[in-house]
């Protein structure tokens, strides 16, 4: 049964990579899966806080660099992984397609692939413009010219792309007709 | 039924503080709010390690930084509340009153007494050890937290009419 869409819960759909249509059972889904990655992370907040509000006092700048890396952890692994797993589980991430058009979709995921590579390896080549202006008072030209840093977000990128490509082709199911 | 309720629905229910009957549309109303917010909660944590990243170098003081941990503090707390679509009242009959009193009161003497605790040692921690009279503070912290917490609960309690009345 399709279900009256709001900006909202369209973000969110998409925000999860559910591939339309988004039916009942997708948000009943998504709806769950939130929820338990919200309780995840807010008890997670809760007792991160305390923990380093105890911590902080003696040497605060290293206590929230550690903060840092462990919410990248937490977010990045933890919560990132549950909600690929549950979706996984949930059947809500795969889209089915007929035999017929496999090749064209794997087609679509390699383009969609090299578009993306592209995408995040100028990201992170701005980004390390950013963080070398920021940090280190490096010349934005001085970097871009830099051979070293464009192939490693040239790589970045690639590994990336690779990755958006194959998790594609793996979320699409051929139906039998 | 509550005591044919799945561990995570009973999760679910205290984690939100909710102690009325929860349905499935109610549920699943509160999974749709809950899932934005975990959303906002996300680009929260994304924001708060950007700022961190770029400030912290420029930062000379703590003062800025707890600023950041007591904001996550805060959401982490509120966070169990603010999905609450007025699920927390508990419908009892007039003979049930007692006993659901009771439970509030139980109930609420836990809770207040962990937010008392951890209320007490954030503030004693984060301020300047010369406050005076700690021991009175953590006892007027601990009371407060269970009386707030207890009138909370009591008050959320609505008594109807028994079930044989409402069949006729």
């Amino acid at each position: 049964m399709k279900v009256k869409e709001s900006f909202g819960s369209r973000l969110l759909m998409h925000w999860f990579g559910v591939k339309r249509p988004f039916d009942e059972y997708k948000h009943q889904q998504i709806g769950r899966i939130g929820t338990n990655a919200y309780m995840i992370l807010a008890v997670y907040l809760f007792v991160s806080s305390i923990v380093a509000i105890f911590v902080g006092q003696k040497d605060p700048e290293e206590v929230l660099m550690w903060l840092v890396m462990i919410n990248i952890v937490m977010v990045g692994f933890v919560v990132n992984i549950y909600i690929l797993v549950a979706m996984m589980r949930a059947h809500i991430a795969t889209r089915e397609i007929r035999a017929t058009s496999r090749r064209q979709v794997i087609g679509k995921a390699v383009l969609k692939g090299i578009g993306l590579a592209i995408y995040f390896g100028v990201f992170m080549l701005f980004a390390d413009v950013l963080i070398d202006w920021h940090f280190d008072d490096t010349s934005p030209v001085k970097t871009i010219e830099n051979v070293a840093v464009i192939w490693s977000d040239a790589r970045s990128g690639l590994f990336f792309g690779i990755a958006i490509a194959i998790y594609e082709i793996l979320t699409t199911k051929i139906y039998k007709e | 039924m509550r005591q044919d309720e799945t561990i995570s629905t009973k999760l679910f229910r205290y984690f939100f503080h909710i102690r009325g009957v929860l349905v499935k549309e109610a549920r699943q109303q509160m999974n749709a709010a809950i899932a934005k917010a975990f959303l906002f909660m996300w680009l929260y944590i994304l924001v708060f390690n950007g700022c961190v990243l770029l400030f912290a170098k420029n930062s000379t003081g703590s003062g800025s930084w707890l600023l950041f941990v007591y904001l996550s503090l805060l959401i982490g707390v509120g966070g169990t509340r603010a999905a609450n679509l007025h699920l927390d009242v508990r419908k009892v009959t007039p003979n049930q009153y007692d006993d659901a009193v009771e439970d509030a009161v139980i109930g609420s003497v836990w809770v207040g007494f962990l937010g008392g605790v951890i209320l007490f040692a954030v503030w004693m921690n984060a301020s300047p050890s010369d406050r005076p009279f700690p021991g009175i503070f953590a006892f007027l912290f601990l009371v407060v937290a269970c009386v707030w917490e207890a009138r909370e609960a009591i008050s959320h309690i609505v008594v109807v009419e028994s079930d044989g009345k409402r069949e006729k």
